[in-house]
Parts: structure tokens; sequence; C-alpha cells
């Protein structure tokens, strides 16, 4: 008996070794990598650029890339006018940053604000902001960027202020779903019966509990923020002709698409890829804070 | 009865929203400089000026000309174009309406057409390889700028194949490619929310039951979770429809197609009011109406909130 007794029992009570997922691994890292290259490239153009974006070489248009038999002078080859493409895309990427820093923060305040008090009212304010957010939606913002475009003229300013209009209804939304469902909540009614006001109800309870459905849109927004910017441009109601912004850089190149490759290609994919890395930072977000927004996307 | 109350109130609130998108666009479109200069050859003296102001009602305050604007409205009076000797408006976007149509639709049947059989399919053989290549559609369909998609297939199937001509709306095979650019988001997003719809659906209690109760597995499928699985999909349709709208004054572009959209972007330019007023007021009101009957049909098509209503 006492033999059996001490024999003893192997129990690996140690987690069992992981794999390394790979994928997920991967999944973050990349995207991740990718964002940082391009925020990089974007704030140091300036530093970085080997040439100057605006930099008109007649002697050298459409030159190709170094790895279709071109030169390490321009390494992704020049435009019909022979501006360096590479630099060109610096700068472009500047463009997209700015455009990405004043849009994304801006509306996601400005509809945040916007969602929690018309869910927080509810009634007839509540009404009324939702029936804003509704004429938002059913006013294409694409037509509206063309009607002001056309008014004020190409501008950078013209691309945010129509970004912002057209971009704080889809944090509304949401903002105002969650807090109608949070309001009727115990801590809600609590916080109320011990005689918490209104917007110290939102900043303590309402805002924490929406705070990750507005970072997973503002993640999400950025790819749309960009491919918007570089349609409107590509539309002439963007930033002005001679910038250097993908979408018009895409114009460009869609003139000598025939005889080139590389002035269309090489912005086209920047969008690709830069909407690729935001898009699958956003749905990795959104795995992690909220699974259940996962028809955002 | 609550049914029909609920769908005139519905129509109301597609009105009010009409109303103010029409307002917006009076305003704005106000702001633009003057538009008898491009009626008048520029030797044109102040008092012919004059007079074709008083002609166009731009000499009156803002809000007479507002009030004239939405009474003319009701009146189904949409103005002539400042171009092409007073052409009514409303008959000029008529004709292209048909274009904007044809391309929407199309690319709604394209959408829906493939990502429903693609999602379902690939919730039902989750990780293998229709699966794999839907979700990599789905990635790729929602990153891919539509109208850099257009150029390229442009490039690849109109200029080096020659399989379809490069723009112009002549006949079916110039339909092609411009639906296939301007579905392919939709598709994408339709297809992902029928694939994680299905796969919810078929983990849950009643599909097991169904199951249990002998029936087939096709049966299961389309009569049970499928009905299901599709709702959500039906609330993304009606968005989908204003998303397609809006996607199409870009594709237009690409493709040299005469829809609304490229009028609007022409009559931009010549700064003709009217027409940009009639043609935005058009596709406006199209996407409330839209968005409101699906709201309607939501209702009717979901037995839970079908109960709780009437």
């Amino acid at each position: 008996m006492t033999e059996r007794a001490a024999a003893p029992v192997e129990v690996d009570f140690s987690e069992p070794r992981r794999p390394i997922r790979w994928r997920r691994w991967l999944g973050l890292s990349v995207p991740l990598a990718i964002a940082l290259v391009f925020v990089l490239a974007g704030a140091l153009a300036d530093v970085l650029a080997p040439h100057d974006p605006s930099f008109v070489n007649l002697g050298a248009r459409l030159s190709p890339p170094v790895f279709d038999s071109g030169t390490w002078e321009h390494p992704l080859g020049t435009d019909d006018v022979g501006r360096d493409i590479l630099s060109r895309l610096m700068h472009g990427a500047r463009l997209s940053l700015i455009v990405v820093g004043i849009v994304v923060p801006g509306s996601a305040l400005f509809g945040t604000l916007v969602g929690m008090t018309s869910g927080w009212l509810g009634g007839v304010t509540g009404q009324v902001l939702m029936r804003i957010v509704d004429i938002q939606l059913a006013l294409p913002g694409i037509l509206f960027a063309l009607l002001l475009g056309s008014i004020f003229g190409p501008s950078l300013r013209n691309v945010i202020v129509i970004l912002l209009v057209w971009t704080w209804s889809g944090y509304a939304r949401l903002v105002r779903a969650e807090v109608l469902s949070l309001r009727e909540r115990d801590f809600t009614t609590a916080s109320r019966a011990l005689g918490a006001g209104g917007w110290w109800i939102m900043r303590k309870h309402l805002f924490p509990n929406v705070v990750n459905t507005v970072v997973i849109i503002m993640t999400l927004e950025v790819a749309i923020v960009i491919q918007v910017e570089a349609a409107l441009s590509f539309l002439g109601v963007g930033v002005p002709a001679g910038t250097a912004s993908w979408g018009r850089m895409i114009t460009e190149g869609r003139e000598v698409m025939i005889v080139a490759w590389w002035p269309i290609w090489l912005p086209g994919l920047a969008l690709l890829i830069i909407s690729l890395t935001g898009n699958l930072m956003g749905d990795w977000l959104r795995d992690r804070l909220d699974p259940r927004l996962r028809h955002l996307h | 009865m609550q049914f029909w109350n609920y769908l005139i109130v519905r129509l109301l609130q597609a009105i009010v929203v009409v109303f103010v998108v029409v307002s917006i666009v009076f305003f704005v479109a106000r702001l633009v400089g003057n538009p008898e200069s491009f009626l008048l050859p520029y030797e044109a003296t102040d008092a012919e000026i004059e007079t074709i102001r008083d002609r166009l009602g731009l000499n009156d305050t803002l809000i007479v000309q507002y009030g004239d604007f939405l009474w003319d409205l009701v009146n189904l009076d949409f103005g002539t174009s400042y171009r092409g000797a007073g052409t009514s408006t409303i008959a000029a976007i008529g004709e292209r309406a048909v274009n904007t149509l044809k391309l929407t639709v199309a690319g709604m049947v394209f959408a829906v057409g493939l990502s429903i059989p693609l999602g379902i399919t690939a919730a039902l053989r989750r990780g293998k390889v229709t699966d794999w290549i839907a979700r990599f559609l789905a990635v790729f369909g929602q990153a891919t700028p539509s109208f850099w998609l257009g150029l390229m297939v442009i490039f690849f199937f109109a200029v080096e194949l020659g399989w379809f001509p490069t723009g112009g709306a002549e006949g079916f095979r110039s339909l092609i490619l411009p639906a296939l650019s301007l579905g392919l988001l939709e598709m994408a997003a339709i297809m992902r929310l029928t694939r994680s719809g299905m796969i919810d659906v078929m983990g849950s209690d009643f599909i097991t039951t169904a199951r249990a109760k002998g029936l087939r597995e096709s049966t299961v499928v389309t009569r049970h979770a499928l009905r299901h699985a599709l709702l959500p999909v039906v609330t993304i349709l009606g968005l989908g429809l204003g998303r397609l709208i809006a996607g199409a004054v870009i594709i237009e572009v690409v493709f040299a197609w005469p829809g609304i959209g490229r009028l609007i972007i022409d009559s931009i330019v010549q700064s003709d009011y009217p027409m940009v007023q009639t043609a935005i007021i058009v596709l406006a009101a199209s996407i409330a109406l839209a968005n409101a009957l699906v709201d309607v049909s939501y209702r009717l098509i979901d037995p839970r909130i079908r109960a709780g209503a009437i």
C-alpha cells in the first residue's frame, strides 16, 4: 500500500508550451512595421526624399524604376515630366498624414459628442440629432465634395472640411446606440440616484464604455480618409494640381498608362498597401477590444 | 395597422431628409459666382446683365429665391438648365438616370450575386480553399481604391486584351468592367457579413434541432440558417445602394459612362446650378427612399420585429 501511495504522480502543472502563433504574430507586426515606415517616410519627407518632389526634369522623363532597368538616381523612376516618384510618394504620404491627423481625431471628437448627447438626452433632441445623421447618410459625401470643390476651388482645406463633415456621423450612430443601452444599466441609474449630473455620468460612466468603439472606428477610418482624399484629388476637387498627392499621381499616371506602368502602379500600390494596413490593424484591435463590432468592416 | 403607421412615419422622415438636403443644396450652390456671365457674351452691357439677372430671379433676396425654389419643387418644376437653350433639367437627368440606374443595379447584382453564395460556401467550408479565396477577396476588395481598380481593369481587359470597350455605354459589354469596379467594395462587405452571419447561425441550437429532426443538410441551410443569416445583409443593402450611387460618380468619370454623376461634374464645371441642384436632389431622394423601403421591408422579413410591431 505504502509503495503505491508513495509512487510519485507526475503532474505537469506548468503551462503547456504554446507554439509560436506565426500568423497572429505576422498579422500584427507586419502592419505595424508598414505603418511605421509610412509615418516616418511622411514625417521626414523633407529630409529623406532624394529629390525635390516638384522638380521637373524633362531630360529624365519616364525613367524606369531601378528594378526595371532603371538607375539608383531615381530608385522608383520618374513621371511624365521627370519628377522623382519616390520623393513624390513620400511627400504624398506626408499629405495623407496631415489629412488623417486632422480629420480622424476631429471627427471622432465631434461624432462622439453628438452620439453621447443624443443617446443620453433622448427625446426630441436625440431624434433631431439622429435625423441630422440620416441626412448625412442620404447626401453622398462625394456630391457635397464636388459642390464645395467647385465653389472654393481645389485645396487641402476643402479636403479636410469635406472629410470632417463626411465622417463624424459614423461615430455618432454607433456611440448613440451604445449609450442608449448603457443609460438603462444599473450603474448609471445608481450614479443618478446618488445625485450625479448628466455631464458627470457621461464622463465617468458612459465615455469609458464607448471609448473602445471609438478607437476601433478611428483605426478603420484611417484607410477610408486616405482613400477619399486620393479619390477627390483624382476627380480634381481635392488638392491643387502639382501637389504631390497619391490621387493626383494616379491622375497623371493615367495619361501615360499605356507606355509606362510605374507612374500609375506605384501610387496605386501605395494606396492599396496603406489601406490594407489600416484595415488589418483595425480588425486586430476590434477582435481584441470588442468582437461585437465585427459587422463594422 | 401599426405596420401602415410605421410605413407612413418612415416615408415622412424620408421627406424631411429630402427637404433638408434640398435646403443645403440651395444655400451651398448660391455661394458660387455669377451664373449670368455664362449666359452672356463678354461684351454684354450692364443693362443686359441686369435683365438676365432679373429673369433668373438673382436680384431677389435670398429668402425670396429660396421660397420660389421650394414652391417650384413642390410643383415638380425643377427649372431649366443654363446651358443648351433652356433644356429642362429634370428631362436631361431623366435621360442620364437610366444609365446610372443600370450601372448601380449591375454593380449591386454583381455584388450580391457573387457575395452571398461565396459567403455561404466559405462559412460552410471554413478553412478550406473557398474560404481562403473568399477572405482574400474580402480583404483586397475593401482595400483597393475603386478608381484605381477601374483604371487597371481598363488597361488589362480593354487595352491589352481588347475584350471590352475602354469606356462609354454601348451595349452590355461596356457595362461589365464599370459594374465590376463599382461592385467590388460592396461585394467584399456583403460577403464578410454573410460569412460571419452563417458561422454564428450554424452553431446555434435551433440548427441542431433542425438536424436532429432528420432534415436534410440542404434544407437546414436554406430554410433555417440562411433566413437568419441574411437579415443583417438586408440592412446593409439599403446603405449599400446609397454607397453604390455615390461610388458611381467616380466610376462614371473613369469609364466615361454617361450617367448623372458625370452630368453633375460637367455641370459644376459650367456653373450650371439648376442642373447640379436637380441632380443632387434626385440622387439624395432616391437614396432616402431606398433607405426607408429597406427599413420597412426589414420589418416584413424579421418575424420578431413584426410580432412586436403588429
